[in-house]
């Protein structure tokens, strides 16, 4: 399946993505060919992909279910700790976590305790002090508890709107990959966290995803990230803004870059540099 | 035109570099440029830098820092066949003092008089160091604020390389400096004569 969109202005208020073309095949044959006939007699038609409507997706709606499956996760930790400080619509999806706890709350207890000593095991490792972890329903509300060593016993309690951004975005990691086996989003996983704990994620993501075959899609810009020499540069795509939009290649389709592996350097060293803007030397020599 | 990649220590060598190749006219245009951030990047890569430069030529440039001498520095780091088409050159003892050769741009530049500036600036242990005592003289505050380390926790000024990179860029005349570093002399002409 192929779908291809551009913006469009329509006026000077709004604007619309409006469709280019979207070709549809089962097996070797054709289905779907957009721009047809009744796209050309109504040009509002090409608002909507034959996708997102259950009317017209009746032969490939196996797609349409697999997109919609996806999971998309963005932790913020301040929405979590602070949910009733942000009221209005929830957005579809939770991709920000505000709704994250009533997740957990969500999934029968078995599972949910076997999940969190999981993350308890890692945070006992990676955050410091870090003693016991517990998941609490207080007037209905779910929480979590962590407790700390602490001189005075009974002193190093926290509730999550205590915890730090980097063990909850942690938190938020790990559950999410072990919580369900459809395609996983996340944005910058590295953020808010120190660095030789970024450079385990890779191994993390592997470990967790491997029992089921999940297809897990990260954004980065961390050097600790892709330090990882167990990443193939078939698995690393590199996003480049360009005047004809965004190009999108493997990093194993640069010779240069497979050449400079070879000699024991990281992606991260061969790759990252690359994608640093272009003139960004200026930055400080013109700002006076 | 010979399509190159950098890798250098830090922003004001990467100036150093680009100012450089400048002097070839329209020779040499920079494809990618690695910033090491400091010589480790460097000395780590190097054998994978040369390995890539026989799809396109590298050009590294590194301070020879506290290496006695330059063979010193090449045994430990060029354990590897080099590559033709890898360039690797080192600045005695820092960039430095290629830019403390050129003594009438730099001197009109800092307003500090030349006869402050050592004559062989090859032979001084820690060009940095020697850059900052000259810029302590300036008649321009600016300068000095932008060079000269807030106080003795901080090594280089809040703008050192800014600053420094201004010069480069607009008054920096390596022909003036070749006759008094001979590292920037054999810089030059390996650039010179290089054919890709």
């Amino acid at each position: 399946m192929e779908i291809c969109h551009r913006n469009k202005a329509r006026s000077k208020r709004s604007s619309f993505t409006l469709l280019t073309y979207e070709k549809v095949w089962k097996g070797e044959k054709l289905i779907i060919d957009r721009p047809d006939k009744e796209d050309r007699k109504d040009n509002e038609r090409l608002n909507q992909t034959h996708l997102e409507q259950i009317n017209a997706n009746k032969d490939f709606r196996e797609i349409a279910r697999y997109l919609e499956s996806t999971v998309y996760l963005h932790l913020l930790p301040q929405l979590l700790k602070h949910p009733q400080s942000f009221t209005g619509p929830d957005l579809p999806g939770d991709p920000f976590g505000k709704g994250f706890l009533d997740r957990i709350s969500k999934v029968n207890e078995k599972t949910r305790n076997a999940w969190l000593k999981r993350i308890e095991g890692a945070l006992k490792i990676a955050v410091p002090q870090f003693k016991k972890f517990d998941y609490k329903e207080e007037n209905g509300r779910p929480h979590l508890e962590a407790v700390y060593d602490h001189w005075r016993p009974g002193a190093g309690k926290q509730k999550e709107d205590q915890f730090s951004d980097g063990t909850l975005r942690l938190i938020g990691l790990l559950w999410s990959l072990q919580d369900g086996d459809s395609l996983l989003l996340l944005e910058e996983p590295e953020l808010s966290l120190n660095g030789a704990i970024i450079s385990k994620i890779p191994a993390l993501i592997y470990k967790l995803q491997k029992p089921k075959k999940r297809q897990v899609l990260i954004t980065t810009h961390s050097l600790d990230l892709l330090s990882d020499k167990g990443i193939s540069l078939d698995e690393i795509l590199l996003l480049t803004p360009s005047v004809e939009g965004t190009t999108v290649i493997t990093a194993s389709s640069i010779p240069e870059i497979q050449a400079m592996l070879l000699g024991g350097m990281s992606p991260a060293a061969a790759i990252l540099p690359r994608i640093k803007p272009k003139n960004i030397n200026q930055l400080t020599l013109f700002s006076q | 035109m010979i399509y190159l990649n950098l890798i250098f220590e830090d922003d004001l060598s990467e100036m150093v570099l680009t100012r450089l190749l400048s002097y070839f006219d329209t020779k040499y245009s920079v494809n990618v440029a690695y910033n090491g951030r400091g010589f480790g990047y460097l000395k780590t890569n190097i054998k994978g830098f040369n390995q890539a430069s026989l799809i396109t030529p590298h050009l590294m440039l590194t301070d020879l820092d506290n290496y006695p001498c330059l063979p010193s520095l090449i045994n430990d780091w060029v354990t590897f066949q080099m590559n033709p088409n890898f360039i690797f050159r080192i600045a005695v003892r820092e960039v430095e003092s290629w830019l403390l050769a050129d003594i009438e741009g730099l001197s009109n530049f800092l307003l500090v008089a030349s006869a402050n500036f050592p004559l062989n600036p090859e032979h001084e242990p820690d060009p940095k160091k020697t850059l900052i005592q000259l810029v302590k003289k300036s008649r321009k505050r600016r300068i000095r604020e932008d060079i000269v380390p807030v106080n003795a926790n901080a090594t280089i000024g809040p703008n050192y390389n800014g600053c420094l990179m201004e010069f480069v860029f607009n008054v920096w005349d390596v022909e003036r400096a070749i006759p008094r570093s001979k590292s920037l002399e054999k810089a030059y002409y390996r650039l010179d004569k290089f054919v890709g």
